[in-house]
């Protein structure tokens, strides 16, 4: 058929009935046409308590074709169908309605019954009725007759309790008789009492039987002839009539009344349970929380041990096995085959196991996590020994699986926005350290280029003292590119995704010496004084970054002190790390910059660069490396003015002495 | 002797390899240019240069190459010349046979020290007559009375420690590895780093006024140790 454009809305009556499943086909195809959604909607009144071991299975293979098909099953309470049906109906807005041709044989009381389709089409004008018609017309389908199908109930209680009520009842006759009333108010007494029974007891034979016994014991007390069963009257048959009336009628109240109340009381636990889960799995964060809060509850209340996948198996994950304290070995759960089942449902969105169409063997129930078209995870119930789940407990089991896919979806996200999150900062940090590094690369290039361009354009005409100083410029000019070329060097030692560095045990006193060597070499005329614990100390470091942070510390300390400056390097042991100090006596650090200096470069940008000239780079490569290290870096002015850079590098942790 | 020597420089970049040349040409060396490693090789066979600067960072050969075969008929010295970080190719090289390293970008002051390091121990060693005693600054190892002082003060070393400075001494000016001065004082199966650094450490404190101020024995970050000269 064309798919047509009009919104139709279907429902299809079910119940135990081979007929419903035929009706849920003519559901399904037609909802297909018409591309919308269809309901499968079961009505639970009192009839339902009473069903037979295959009613139930029928309605429940009605139940599952439903949901194969793409149906939603819902089930309603009420004990009249019609309405129940024609109120859902109204509030979900749907325009067609399918029933299976009830067959009932046309009775003495069925006569004036209307059948649920005329109830429905009265109840719902505005809604298309479709009657499918059963071909399969013997009958051996039958409804249950009510009363005689229903084990009676024994109990204790209940057979005091008539009891007591029926002496009462006599005892307070017996007085009225004393005091000279008449017989008639003996029988209304009676009848009180069968109602009272009616109305306590369970199930119907305490009323029948209280029906039964008033008629013999008014018989024996007040009729005559008194103290004896005999001459049994016309009027008694019709007082016996009556009780019993009276009793069928109260105890079915009494039954409908308890049905319902039981039910609503099973539905407001229901959603208490669900709401108690919602709100615990909002404040869990987790993935691995979330399943263990998940499982709790499921065996809480399913009393089942359940496993819960939060990945394919097949993809190497383990699931999350939970045990339900009564049940033995739960191994089985976390078998290969067990495993391929799971595996089958992640691939394929569906249910499957035991009690299912799929993989029917399986001792355990499966059942995707779905969220939006995506599977999140997958749980399993155990189902030992042929104990399937029945059609109750799958709805509410749906339920907390969509609570739990929630939650797991949430996780999700949130964990995807923190990973970007971290991507973002070292893509930032990247650009950053880019920017920077081209600036302070054109500077000193824009000086060589100015001088060597200078010195060959003006060769004649300049003095051979102002040639020396522009080669000397050169040369310095070089030396810094040289020393910064070197920091960003430094930093591809450190690798990247991991940020770690390899240590070697070093003489921290060695790295020391090298660095302070070198800087003696660029800047012959400064005054660094050092100093080195007593005993040798050893720590594990990458030597030459080490060094290069060193060498920065004591160029940055140079370059802002003006000439006359002295510096200062400590090194020494606090318990297990290993302190640096580079200290000098210059201007220290400005305020402001204080609390920036060491986090990022050039924060600043109204501050020229010039003067800082690269002081971010080398500081920040610095942070970088010592971090690196798992050590720890700081800035301070010195009270008797200066600056104090000082790094921690951890004694522990060192990889092979190889040098 | 007053005839110039003889250096063969393997360079690929031609800046570098210019003004290699002209320092060393102005300081009356005899130089020999070969951009790759075939060329080098072939130029050192037939021309048996005094000193050979070989540079790592080759297209065609790799320099440890070139320095295995030119060691398995000379002794010459060969002085590589490296970027700083790898300072994993400049300890390979230097226990493959490399007499010392330098490293780039290096001043003319510093590759003319080397240079004239470099020659001064082929010389000795052709020379084959032992030191008696050698003196640096304020320090004087006396080897065959084994005595060694600092400011005309005998400092008392351990054997460790005095075979340690005398085999520096007896190289002086030049890098030694680590890993060699292991395998010459502890022998070749065993790892002594630590014992190296802590030995080390001992002599500095015995013969340096600051150990973190070294004016005789001087580290070479990630390759090994290095006893100063005169020359710088």
């Amino acid at each position: 058929m064309d798919k047509i454009t009009e919104t139709r809305k279907f429902l299809v009556c079910i119940g135990s009935s081979p007929t419903s499943a035929k009706c849920i086909y003519w559901a399904e195809k037609n909802a297909e046409t018409f591309s919308s959604a269809w309901t499968a909607v079961y009505v639970e009144s009192d009839e339902g308590l009473y069903l037979k071991d295959s009613e139930k299975k029928s309605l429940q293979s009605n139940m599952e074709l439903a949901t194969q098909l793409g149906g939603e099953v819902v089930t309603l309470n009420g004990h009249n169908i019609a309405m129940a049906v024609a109120e859902y109906a109204k509030r979900t807005g749907t325009t067609d309605i399918a029933v299976g041709k009830s067959r009932n044989k046309k009775t003495f009381i069925n006569i004036f019954k209307l059948d649920l389709e005329d109830k429905l089409m009265s109840l719902l004008p505005d809604v298309e009725i479709h009657v499918l018609p059963d071909h399969n017309i013997t009958k051996t389908y039958r409804k249950n007759p009510k009363i005689l199908l229903i084990k009676p109930v024994l109990t204790w209680k209940d057979t005091g309790i008539t009891l007591f009520t029926l002496i009462c009842a006599s005892v307070i006759s017996l007085f009225l008789n004393r005091i000279h009333i008449e017989n008639e108010n003996m029988i209304l007494m009676y009848i009180l009492s069968v109602l009272i029974i009616s109305r306590v007891t369970t199930g119907y034979i305490y009323g029948v039987a209280g029906s039964v016994f008033s008629v013999l014991i008014f018989n024996y007390l007040f009729a005559e002839p008194y103290y004896s069963f005999i001459a049994i009257q016309k009027g008694d048959l019709i007082t016996f009539t009556i009780m019993l009336f009276v009793a069928l009628t109260t105890s079915t109240l009494t039954v409908r009344v308890k049905a319902q109340a039981n039910y609503a009381f099973e539905r407001e636990k229901r959603t208490e349970i669900l709401y108690e889960i919602n709100k615990k799995l909002l404040v869990t964060t987790g993935l691995t929380n979330i399943v263990h809060l998940t499982n709790e509850y499921i065996i809480k209340i399913f009393r089942r041990s359940v496993i819960f996948y939060i990945s394919d198996p097949f993809n190497g994950a383990e699931g999350i096995l939970m045990k339900y304290e009564e049940e033995e070995d739960m191994d089985f759960m976390m078998s290969e085959a067990e495993k391929a089942v799971a595996h089958w449902v992640f691939l394929n969105q569906k249910r499957a196991g035991a009690g299912t169409e799929v993989q029917m063997a399986s001792e355990v129930f499966y059942i995707p996590v779905i969220s939006r078209g995506q599977v999140l995870g997958v749980i399993g119930l155990s189902c030992m020994n042929g104990s399937f789940i029945d059609q109750n407990n799958l709805l509410f089991l749906r339920m907390i699986v969509s609570i739990a896919a929630m939650a797991l979806e949430r996780q999700q996200l949130s964990d995807k926005q923190r990973i970007i999150l971290v991507q973002s900062e070292k893509e930032k940090m990247r650009s950053n350290l880019l920017r920077a590094v081209s600036h302070d690369l054109r500077t000193p290039l824009t000086g060589i280029l100015g001088a060597s361009s200078t010195i060959l354009e003006n060769s004649d005409t300049l003095d051979k003292d102002t040639k020396l100083n522009l080669i000397s410029n050169i040369k310095e000019e070089s030396q810094w590119l040289i020393r910064m070329v070197e920091n960003l060097l430094s930093v591809t030692r450190i690798n990247g995704e991991s940020s770690e560095v390899r240590k070697c045990p070093e003489a921290a006193e060695e790295i020391v010496a090298a660095a302070i060597g070198r800087t003696r070499k660029r800047f012959k005329d400064c005054k660094i004084n050092v100093k080195v614990p007593d005993e040798l100390l050893i720590v594990p470091m990458d030597g030459i970054l080490i060094e290069q942070v060193i060498i920065n510390l004591l160029e940055n300390a140079i370059k802002h002190s003006g000439v006359d400056i002295e510096i200062n390097v400590d090194v020494k042991k606090e318990q297990d790390t290993a302190i640096f100090e580079i200290s000098d006596n210059g201007e220290g650090i400005t305020e402001q910059d204080l609390p920036y200096l060491l986090d990022n470069f050039n924060p600043k940008k109204e501050k020229a660069s010039d003067s800082s000239r690269g002081m971010g780079i080398g500081l920040s490569i610095c942070m970088s490396i010592i971090k690196a290290h798992h050590g720890k870096m700081e800035v301070e002015n010195n009270i008797s003015g200066g600056a104090i850079f000082r790094f921690a590098l951890p004694l522990e942790g060192g990889t092979d002495s190889e040098s | 002797m007053n005839h110039k020597l003889l250096i063969l420089l393997v360079e690929d970049e031609t800046v570098i390899c210019n003004f290699i040349s002209t320092i060393l040409t102005t300081h009356n060396y005899n130089v020999i240019k070969a951009n790759n490693g075939k060329d080098a090789i072939s130029l050192a066979t037939s021309h048996c240069p005094d000193l050979i600067l070989l540079d790592l960072g080759l297209p065609d050969m790799d320099g440890e190459e070139i320095i295995k075969q030119i060691r398995s008929w000379s002794t010459l010295p060969i002085i590589v010349v490296s970027a700083r970080e790898y300072e994993q190719d400049k300890v390979r090289a230097l226990d493959l046979g490399a007499d010392d390293y330098i490293t780039k970008p290096f001043g003319t002051s510093e590759l003319l020290a080397r240079i004239r390091t470099g020659i001064r121990h082929s010389n000795k060693m052709s020379n084959n007559s032992p030191e008696s005693e050698i003196s640096i600054g304020n320090l004087n190892i006396n080897y065959e009375k084994r005595i060694v002082k600092v400011e005309d003060k005998i400092v008392h070393l351990t054997p460790i420690e005095y075979k340690i400075i005398t085999l520096l001494s007896k190289n002086i000016g030049k890098v030694l590895t680590h890993e060699s001065i292991i395998k010459e004082i502890w022998g070749p199966f065993i790892n002594e780093n630590q014992a190296l650094r802590v030995n080390m450490a001992n002599i500095r404190r015995k013969i340096e006024k600051n150990p973190a101020e070294p004016q005789y024995i001087i580290t070479e970050v990630g390759v090994g140790y290095r006893m100063v000269d005169d020359e710088g």
